[in-house]
């Protein structure tokens, strides 16, 4: 359970206000999108999520720590209750799939048995089993993201954080990788996911939660407030298949930002700009089934 | 921390000096330049000092023993010379003896001693002070026997020999320390790039949920595998230079009547030396810059 009671941050030396009387309450197995502009507050959320920074005033609790009191030597074992889901994937370059995923077991001292046999069940839940050997400048976005996940995942946290995993994603790719986050959930695990990709949202429709000025300003138990069309694909299981959306918009700020412009500094009061509505083809690096046989069972 | 934990985070130390050779090479190549300095200064004071022990061996205290003293008293004289503090070594030097000496030493001339039997000269004992600081003392200490006719000596070379032999010691241990420290910083800073190229790592590391000691361990058996594999290195290149400076450095030392220390004599010594500074330096510099990154970035996962 995630509990955030009239929680403040000011960062001092900058003296920002980044959240302001912020109260959010996550029950367990819950699927939360946080949504929001650039600094809006959502990177201070989940920094105090993960006991990076403490509020400066208000409580946190989460999974039963309260983090205002958390002593610095148990914070590593509060974080092994998390798994956390980078915008930038985080794989050590000179480890290989298996040892990135192996690696957040060995930290927290399991056996080389018990690595043996949940590596690869991880890599078959995330459809990587091939790819075991492989090294992440050698996969794709979406890959290494899946990667990621399995590395989260890796050590049966109750609760993964997700910071936009699909910033760097193709629309397919993050469809796949929040199909997976949602089966993860599905499980029981509580999932915060953190986005840009209002088309995401609206297609797994779950709980809504915008922040604004570091302030809660609305929390949906659901997506249909939101107006824009979800992604469909004519069908998913297809080696190459074709991706629509009806929408005509675009969020402008979020897609520089995919091409590593930060800033945009003169725009309309819309952020929104037309795309041709034509569909575009989309044809992943590979075929895989999301969801292998011993995840099923 | 757990055993099987252990082997595999020494086992990543190992593998790190492999992924980061670059970095690696260049903290082994200041690790080895700083231990080199250090070796030829010691090498440079071993010569000093075995030149000085040379010249110390020449400063003989002569007891001479009187005429009248009997066979037994002068016995008793070496024997109680022999028990007294400070002494290295006692000789005892027959008037015989002595005369032949001073009849070789004469050479053409010894027909001036003609007629002159050995009588003339008394008997003595040559003394070896170990002490030199103590000399004086030590002199004193010999005066106030019984049956000493005399006491020659040379307290004004023993007290050179020993403000040489201390300021040549003070000034190598003080080029040591400074030569520590600075490797030390070297070396905490070379490793501080290592740290900072791995912050990804270290990042990924606080994410999963590692304690501090966690991520210090492989730093710190890098630090002294480094250490190690320099002390080598080291003792490999530092027999390469002593042998080639020997060369010139050998008729220097025979001209002044002493002959250069042999560097295979002291291969144990040095290993010894270079290993622990080496070990203590990679780690300790190793332990520096972690600290200072761990508390820079305290409990920060989001590091860019």
């Amino acid at each position: 359970m995630i509990e955030f009671r009239n929680v403040s941050k000011v960062y001092e030396d900058t003296n920002t206000k980044a959240l302001s009387d912020l109260n959010i309450r996550i029950e367990d197995g819950e699927f939360v999108f946080v949504v929001g502009a650039s600094g809006a507050g959502k990177s201070t959320f989940l920094k105090l999520m993960m006991r990076e920074e403490v509020p400066t005033s208000g409580r946190v609790n989460i999974n039963g720590y309260d983090l205002n009191s958390l002593r610095k030597k148990d914070i590593p074992y509060f974080r092994r209750t998390l798994g956390i889901v980078f915008q930038d994937f985080r794989l050590i370059p000179s480890m290989n799939v298996y040892d990135n995923i192996a690696y957040a077991m060995r930290v927290i001292g399991s056996r080389e048995a018990e690595i043996r046999k949940r590596v690869p069940y991880l890599l078959g839940l995330v459809g990587l089993n091939s790819k075991a050997r492989s090294f992440p400048n050698q996969l794709s976005g979406g890959e290494q993201q899946r990667v990621a996940l399995a590395r989260a995942l890796a050590n049966n946290a109750s609760m993964i954080i997700a910071d936009e995993p699909t910033g760097n994603i193709d629309p397919r790719m993050s469809y796949d990788i929040v199909n997976l986050l949602n089966h993860i959930n599905s499980d029981g695990t509580t999932v915060i996911m953190v986005t840009h990709d209002y088309h995401l949202v609206k297609t797994f429709n779950h709980r809504v939660i915008t922040i604004q000025n570091g302030k809660v300003l609305s929390d949906y138990p659901d997506a249909s407030h939101i107006d824009v069309e979800p992604y469909r694909f004519d069908n998913p299981e297809d080696e190459v298949g074709t991706y629509y959306s009806d929408d005509t918009t675009v969020d402008f700020d979020y897609l520089m930002k995919t091409y590593g412009v930060e800033t945009i500094e003169a725009k309309d009061e819309n952020p929104f700009v037309d795309i041709p509505t034509e569909p575009k083809n989309f044809r992943p690096t590979e075929t895989y089934s999301i969801f292998n046989e011993e995840d099923e069972q | 921390m757990r055993g099987f934990r252990l082997g595999y985070l020494t086992r990543e130390g190992f593998k790190n000096i492999w992924v980061n050779r670059f970095l690696s090479v260049a903290t082994i190549l200041v690790l080895v330049a700083c231990l080199i300095i250090v070796g030829t200064g010691s090498l440079i004071f071993l010569n000093i000092n075995s030149l000085l022990d040379l010249i110390e061996g020449q400063n003989v205290v002569m007891v001479y023993v009187e005429d009248e003293a009997t066979d037994y008293e002068t016995e008793s004289l070496g024997l109680q010379l022999q028990n007294m503090n400070n002494i290295k070594n006692v000789e005892f030097v027959p008037r015989e003896d002595a005369f032949e000496s001073q009849k070789e030493q004469f050479g053409d001339k010894a027909a001036l001693l003609e007629g002159l039997s050995p009588e003339i000269l008394p008997d003595a004992y040559k003394v070896v002070v170990d002490d030199l600081s103590m000399f004086d003392s030590t002199v004193k200490e010999i005066r106030k026997l019984e049956c000493v006719l005399q006491v020659r000596e040379n307290s004004d070379l023993a007290s050179k020999v020993e403000t040489i032999r201390n300021a040549v010691s003070y000034i190598s241990l003080g080029i040591i320390a400074i030569l520590f420290f600075v490797s030390m910083f070297i070396v905490s800073n070379t490793i501080r790039i290592t740290i900072y190229n791995r912050r990804l790592e270290i990042s990924i590391m606080k994410a999963v949920g590692a304690t501090n000691s966690f991520i210090r361990w492989p730093f710190l058996v890098e630090g002294m595998l480094l250490g190690v594999i320099s002390a080598i290195v080291s003792l490999v290149l530092e027999y390469i230079v002593y042998s080639v400076a020997l060369i010139w450095f050998a008729d220097l030392m025979s001209t002044l009547g002493g002959t250069p220390v042999e560097f295979l004599d002291y291969i144990w010594f040095f290993l010894a030396v270079f290993g622990f500074i080496g070990v203590v330096i990679g780690t300790t510099g190793s332990l520096i810059s972690l600290n200072k990154y761990l508390k820079e970035h305290n409990n920060v996962v989001e590091n860019d």
